[in-house]
């Protein structure tokens, strides 16, 4: 498609303040059976199936007006106690702890080299101190801290070696205003060990508008509490589990979208033929109620075979917008390409099971239905079986009618326009390109949108309208970088479909299944503001919701790679709250993509500078490999 | 025209008889370079002066190579009159159209898919194939002399990628009538066509055998009353 070469490209482009309406072309998606039944990679997810596992806490006190607190500290089990007291004051602050053995107080400053004082960076946060309190005695501390005269908050972060932990998970599929929202929770002595029964747990609630609301948790007799509050705004929405014991303190961040009920489907689904090919157009009723924003629509698509037993057909699924249909009717329109039907044998009655409909802005379920009949107005009886799943049966036809207007704020471009380019891309919450330029030769253009905090729908857009002042483009991305060219190449056309070359999205430490230390920054946005706080996407749970939505045939474009640290930690903040082997930010286990190509864990090496290794995205070996074989 | 455009003519041709009307058949096979970035190349096929009739359909056969099928204007003109065959297919969906590569198909009225259908990532080479339906009616020329020139003219919009036309040929179905019977080859089917074949008559020979079938026999002598009166 393209033998010529433009000249290199190294461009760093601004975000312009002013948003602008940006048209985009929805692409609607179709993977077989397989892989949308019980174990495949489409598969419906629970947020229940997704708990999250906590050894670690972040406890959060309020310091007087003379910046003084004074309180109790649970800590459990033996050796050593990492501990980092987070505050305004930053390093102008006093910790003391006093662990009942009879040995006084300690008093910890960043000058008490026998706690390990050391300085440690927090993702757009700043430099702190963290300690290393060795050989402790478990027990109820006495601890104060000491700071500046109204410093006001401050988080006190800390983790022991013991085995126990606090597993908590929401349990409610739809996170919508008005509606309980419930999690469960329970303490235990190890990863699969029993429950801890000693234990009191409670949820603290941070809405959008800063209130922070106190719930506690009901125990049943299996041990697991549950709670549940019901939201009255719209937005992230940030929750904290605490399990407090005697001596024992766990604390779980949970970062959820809530967003208002405003579509409701329901009714049935009919279904036509579009008139482009063997294109099928799936109307799904829905109630407007207010929606203007696209949503993400997924549903399984059900036949009868010839002895009158269900049969599945196919999964579809993709971004579109409400549209008002001329007998007043509301839909969801969906495109599929009708050989499905064929392939699988299919007759009716039809019917369409685990419809979903997620804002994706932060992938929060607005509606569904477990199932809703389909009627189908063509002769679909006639369609043969294809023999095999056909490439163009993966992606339905572009329907120029299915287009769109989001607001976006455009980067600022100012290049040659029209070339086959490698975007560099950076991941949340950067400062701007990490990759040294030095190692990527040929055409390439830099994204740049730093501080900033984006969906994976909203940072896929920005990338797509840089990528998209070029024919064709290949990515290289870290972080959540990769998350959102996967998110732009399998629900939009973009310069990505016309990419040559053997790696369409080549990725490094992304956190496709998320990341637990989401939850844990999102938390310190009460002191430091919001400017990378919540963000639904990278949490757990929502990664698993993006995830449900990504066919196997979109997941194998990308090749990713992870990293690790040498020792115990990249970073000492966020190795309390992550599972080794981790780079400081993704675990390995939650960087991986099934379905995608995965190129290795490269150990030494974490995710950005300031960390114990070298920032990963330095390696100038990797980064001569990724450029070779980059499409473009 | 600008300078960088290219253009080749071309005059030479065949005439092909039918049973009720003539297919006029003119092609180029010359390879033109299209000149890279809102430059065109042009094909002019000249169908010469004597060609008697008025058009009544069109087809446009076009074979090109080109890396990027949304960089592409293709049109037909011909006697103040033009139609686009293709206008940067995936304009709208893509920021530069569609990525595909290569053209080899016949632009027909009758056809039913558009080129704009049959763009798709990942799709085969040539992109476009077989009959596709262009993107202005071909039928703006029905009523026209035939003869004159007939001007396929291929744009390039945009920089990076380029291409060459391999081929092009237009058919042209005219209203004119078969004139195989005039085997004196004097312009008009009359009295010395019936008696060459009459002297000829049961001969294997070329004089009088209006069918070419190497005989002259009972199929010359009707295919010369048939058109008997005809001006060719």
């Amino acid at each position: 498609m393209h033998r010529l070469l433009v000249l290199a490209l190294a461009l760093m482009c601004a975000i312009a303040t002013d948003a602008a309406p940006v048209v985009v072309t929805p692409k609607h998606r179709a993977a077989p059976p397989e892989e949308m039944l019980l174990g495949g990679p489409l598969a419906p997810v629970s947020p229940a199936d997704i708990p999250l596992w906590s050894r670690g806490a972040m406890l959060r006190v309020e310091l007087d007006a003379d910046g003084r607190w004074d309180g109790v500290l649970p800590v459990d089990g033996g050796g050593d106690l990492r501990i980092v007291p987070v505050s305004q004051a930053r390093d102008d602050l006093v910790l003391t702890l006093d662990d009942g053995s009879g040995r006084g107080p300690v008093r910890l400053t960043p000058a008490t080299e026998s706690a390990g004082a050391q300085t440690v960076e927090i993702q757009a946060i700043g430099f702190f101190t963290g300690y290393d309190v060795r050989a402790h005695q478990p027990g109820r501390w006495q601890a104060s801290i000491n700071a500046p005269a109204g410093t006001g908050v401050a988080y006190l972060a800390f983790a022991t070696e013991s085995p126990a932990g606090l597993l908590s998970a929401r349990v409610t599929d739809r996170t919508v205003v008005g509606r309980p929202i419930e999690f469960r929770a329970s303490a235990h002595e190890s990863r699969n060990g029993p429950v801890v029964r000693d234990v009191l747990l409670e949820m603290i609630v941070s809405t959008p508008d800063g209130r922070r609301v106190t719930i506690p948790m009901t125990a049943n007799d299996g041990g697991v509490s549950s709670g549940f509050f019901t939201a009255d705004k719209a937005g992230e929405q940030s929750v904290q589990i605490v399990a407090r014991g005697r001596s024992l303190l766990r604390t779980a961040q949970h970062t959820l979208g809530v967003v208002a009920e405003d579509v409701i489907v329901g009714g049935g689904a009919l279904a036509k033929m579009s008139g482009q090919g063997p294109t099928l157009r799936i109307d799904i009723g829905a109630l407007d109620r207010g929606r203007v924003e696209h949503c993400r629509v997924t549903a399984q698509l059900w036949g009868t075979d010839g002895r009158g037993n269900a049969v599945p057909i196919c999964w579809i699924g993709g971004m579109t917008m409400l549209q008002a249909g001329a007998d007043g009717e509301d839909s969801l329109p969906l495109d599929v390409d009708a050989r499905w039907i064929g392939r699988a044998g299919a007759s009716g009655p039809f019917e369409l099971r685990h419809v979903e409909v997620r804002c994706p802005r932060s992938l929060a379920l607005l509606s569904g239905s477990d199932a809703m009949p389909l009627r189908i107005d063509a002769d679909v009886a006639g369609i043969a079986n294809p023999g095999r799943i056909l490439e163009e049966m993966r992606v339905a036809r572009r329907s120029e009618d299915l287009r769109f207007v989001v607001d976006l704020d455009v980067p600022g471009i100012d290049r040659v326009a029209g070339g086959h380019n490698l975007l560099l891309v950076h991941g949340y919450c950067a400062d701007g390109n990490p990759w040294p330029l030095g190692n990527f030769f040929g055409a390439i253009e830099v994204f740049s949108d730093p501080e900033a905090n984006r969906s994976h729908d909203q940072f896929a857009l920005l990338l797509n309208a840089l990528a998209d002042t070029t024919k064709s483009s290949g990515v290289v991305a870290h972080s959540q970088g990769g998350c959102a060219a996967l998110h732009l190449y399998t629900y939009y056309f973009s310069a990505m479909d016309w990419a040559e070359g053997p790696r369409l999205i080549q990725s490094l430490g992304t956190p496709y299944q998320g990341t637990p230390l989401a939850g844990n920054l999102a938390a310190l946005g009460d002191i430091f503001g919001s400017g990378c706080g919540e963000n639904a996407d990278l949490s757990v749970d929502g990664a698993a919701a993006w995830l449900s939505g990504i066919p196997n045939d979109a997941r194998s474009r990308v090749y990713f790679w992870t990293t690790s640290a040498s020792g115990a930690w990249c970073n000492f903040f966020s190795g309390l709250f992550l599972t080794n082997p981790e780079d400081g930010v993704v675990e390995v286990a939650r960087g991986q993509l099934p379905g995608a190509n995965n190129m290795g864990n490269t150990v030494g090496q974490c995710h950005t500078l300031g960390m114990s290794n070298p920032p990963q995205y330095q390696d100038a070996s990797r980064n001569s490999e990724m450029n070779a074989n980059a499409a473009r | 025209m600008p300078l960088a455009d290219r253009m080749i003519a071309c005059t030479v041709g065949a005439l092909v008889t039918a049973s009720a009307s003539a297919d006029l058949v003119q092609c180029s096979s010359a390879s033109l370079p299209i000149p890279d970035g809102s430059s065109s190349a042009s094909v002019v096929l000249t169908v010469p002066p004597d060609a008697v009739g008025t058009v009544q359909g069109v087809t446009v056969s076009v074979d090109v190579a080109h890396e990027w099928l949304g960089d592409l204007t293709i049109s037909v003109s011909h006697g103040g009159q033009s139609a686009i065959l293709i206008d940067r297919v995936g304009i709208g969906t893509w920021s530069f159209g569609c990525g595909g590569d290569d053209i080899d198909a016949t632009f027909t009225d009758a056809a039913t898919a558009s080129a704009d259908a049959l763009c798709s990532p990942g799709g085969p080479s040539p992109m476009f194939f077989g009959e596709i339906l262009p993107t202005e009616s071909l039928g703006v020329f029905t009523g026209s002399s035939v003869a004159g020139n007939w001007t396929i003219t291929v744009t390039d919009h945009n920089l990076i990628d380029a291409g060459v036309v391999n081929s092009v040929c237009i058919s042209i179905t005219t209203d004119a009538v078969p004139c195989n019977g005039d085997v004196t080859g004097d312009g008009a089917v009359d009295l010395a066509d019936l008696n060459l074949v009459l002297a000829s008559f049961g001969q294997t020979t070329t004089q009088g055998d209006a069918d070419g079938s190497g005989e002259v026999d009972l199929a010359d002598l009707n295919l010369v009353l048939g058109q008997f009166g005809a001006d060719c």
